[in-house]
């Protein structure tokens, strides 16, 4: 039964939900960006980014 | 009053417990060696238990709590990842959810219960919550010797962050940068470590010791299609080829494709592939830690580094580090996986209250030479002897050094039981297997009639430290086995290698003067011994004196799959099951040929996994 009520949501709220925040934007920032200088997110107020 | 801090890491893999004392770590030991349950994740009862008593304090003399991860933000990313995969993740959200939806989003109210125990009497202090790679970075800098540093943290992933920067001042920590989840340099070396037949968290060691036997032509196929990396370090993985977002394995189609053909099976035959993809992924990752590690230096100005984390553990891209990443000093924290994490967390916990950060003024770190963990008297290693009528010498510990020293010139293998055990994955010489170096036939012999695994995991020496440059190209010392350096050229042989020999076979071609230590590729991964290890150091002194030769083959005393003996029970049980010829306990010396016969009810490796 839990398995069946998992599932269910899974594919009537997870997903929907998953596809529409990849339309806006991927949480896990999956593509490639061959034209960016770098993947760090440097951290506010740390003062890495500004070197 | 003494302030203390007690850190905890559990409920993934490699649960601990660490006390700090006023800032100072006073006792630390992985769950796994009272459980006997190896990377055991479980809520580390034995290690508290263990640290409370080394202190001789209760519960409620503690004045914090710190656990090593925050489980709601970790929470925050496994919903993430779910609705990023789907829909392609079912099983994942199926098996994984009701867990996360019960008690390991609340993972510090889960603590808070087990300490307080059957009907929650116990008074519990506050659990604070650090983040995972604070932690680790906590554990690196503020253990480290050093006044200032960049600290590099780099493992699998803990909450968001898979790698993290940092600058550790004094008693501050500033965080500078991340990378996040699923980017991962961990994941990648894991994917590579199951793709080859070796068990994720548990078999990336082995994957390293493997790369030496390959070439890395699969390196320029990783760096196009796998991972995208940028001239600082920073990364991104391809997930298309990933299997780690969606289910319960790390590769599958996408590797398989790439590699030509499905993953070697656990326990399959190891074939040129499996080489050639160790070397591949250990070269990229190497490459990736050397600009890190640049990007650490530059961005902080510090020219030495700390290192923590999982992929810390991978000693040569350690080596590497020293010789490419422009540093002058590498300090690494030696329990640098996730139970140093417990450590890191109390660390953390203890400096924000104002405990005062004195090693670094004294000019040492503040491990101890990570002997954090339980020690046995001669007094109860005697009652146990005793109490079970076990033949023994009892010469005392100079007697018994002197004694080791001459077995092991005649070819003995030792298992050696002396003083604290230590904390973190490495025996660095209080739970150690010891064995001559100069022997040619020793790897094998100790790899497959005493460890009973196999053949081509090498073995790592110690040296004394006044010794080490006439044995070993080192550039600094290496006093937690965490650093691999050529062998020095004066004790190289001539590499013959006859024509047509590769893999496994290299092993039999001598290299050096103590081959048992030296790998295929002249490297070895070594210990320099100092006053920390003040009873390995005298055995080495002994050995010295009786051979020429200041080095030691120097194993953890256990068999595959099984975790490090931490008792003189499991080290006699260790010494009966093995060939391991002279069992060293603190200043008793017992011989096998004197032991009454070894029996048990069961086949003792039926009770215990491969790894």
């Amino acid at each position: 039964m839990r398995t069946f009520l998992l599932t269910a949501v899974y594919y009537l709220a997870v997903t929907p939900w998953g596809w529409c925040r990849r339309r806006v934007r991927d949480p896990l920032a999956r593509r490639w960006q061959p034209r960016a200088e770098t993947y760090w997110h440097f951290v506010p107020g740390g003062g890495a980014g500004e070197r | 009053m003494t302030q203390l801090v007690l850190g905890l890491s559990a409920f993934y893999h490699d649960s601990a417990a660490a006390l700090v004392a006023d800032g100072v770590p006073v006792a630390a030991a992985q769950e796994e060696r009272f459980s006997r349950r190896r990377h055991d994740p479980s809520f580390p009862r034995g290690a508290v238990g263990y640290c409370l008593r080394e202190a001789g304090a209760e519960l409620g003399d503690v004045s914090a709590i710190a656990y090593y991860e925050d489980p709601a933000l970790k929470f925050r990313r496994v919903i993430a990842t779910y609705a990023g995969a789907a829909p392609h993740g079912l099983t994942s959200f199926v098996e994984g959810l009701p867990a996360w939806l019960g008690w390991k989003r609340s993972a510090t109210r889960a603590v808070r219960e087990h300490l307080a125990g059957p009907g929650g009497r116990a008074v519990v202090p506050e659990v604070v919550a650090r983040r995972h790679h604070e932690s680790h970075a906590a554990s690196a800098f503020f253990a480290s010797p050093y006044p200032s540093a960049a600290v590099l943290c780099v493992d699998g992933v803990g909450e968001w962050a898979t790698t993290t920067l940092w600058q550790g001042v004094g008693t501050r920590l500033r965080y500078l940068a991340e990378l996040r989840f699923p980017h991962s340099l961990g994941l990648l070396y894991s994917a590579f470590t199951y793709f080859c037949g070796f068990k994720v968290d548990s078999g990336e060691y082995k994957l390293m010791g493997l790369a030496p036997y390959g070439t890395p032509r699969f390196a320029p196929l990783i760096k196009e299609r796998l991972i995208d990396v940028k001239p600082d370090g920073s990364f991104r993985l391809d997930l298309r080829r990933f299997e780690f977002l969606r289910g319960r394995v790390m590769t599958g189609a996408g590797f398989e494709q790439l590699f030509g053909g499905p993953r070697r099976q656990p326990e399959g035959p190891l074939t040129e592939r499996e080489f050639d993809l160790a070397a591949s992924v250990q070269q990229v990752t190497e490459e990736v830690m050397v600009k890190l590690a640049r990007t650490a230096r530059r961005l902080t100005g510090e020219p030495r580094l700390c290192l923590a984390g999982g992929v810390a553990l991978n000693c040569v891209a350690n080596g590497r580090l020293l010789e490419d990443a422009g540093l002058t000093e590498l300090w690494v924290q030696p329990a640098a996986g996730d139970a140093g994490g417990a450590l890191g967390a109390a660390l953390a916990e203890a400096y924000e209250r104002g405990a005062p950060r004195a090693h670094p003024a004294a000019g040492h770190d503040a491990m101890a030479g990570a002997l954090l963990g339980p020690e046995y008297s001669d007094d109860e290693i005697g009652a146990y002897l005793d109490a079970r009528g076990i033949p023994y010498e009892r010469p005392g510990f100079e007697g018994v050094a002197r004694r080791v020293a001459g077995a092991l010139a005649d070819g003995a293998i030792v298992g050696w039981f002396q003083g604290r055990m230590e904390f973190g994955p490495r025996a660095l010489g209080a739970r150690s297997i010891l064995a001559d170096p100069r022997d040619p036939g020793m790897q094998s012999a100790l790899n497959l009639r005493t460890k009973f695994r196999e053949s081509f995991r090498p073995f790592a020496p110690a040296v004394l430290a006044e010794d080490a440059k006439d044995w070993f190209a080192l550039r600094q010392e290496s006093p937690y086995m965490l650093i691999v350096g050529k062998v020095a050229e004066a004790q190289r042989l001539a590499a013959d290698v006859p024509g047509g020999v590769s893999g496994l076979d290299l092993l039999h071609v001598p290299r050096s003067t103590v081959p048992a230590v030296t790998h295929v590729d002249g490297s070895a991964r070594v210990q320099t011994v100092d006053g920390r290890h003040p009873r390995l150091r005298r055995l080495l002194l002994a050995f010295k004196e009786r051979t020429g030769c200041p080095v030691l083959v120097n194993t953890s005393f256990n068999v595959r799959g099984e975790p490090i003996v931490n008792t003189p029970g499991e080290a006699y049980a260790c010494f009966m099951r093995t060939n391991i010829d002279l069992l060293a306990l603190g200043g008793f010396l017992l011989r096998k040929q004197e032991q009454p016969p070894w029996q048990e009810e069961r086949d003792w490796r039926a009770g215990i996994p491969m790894d």
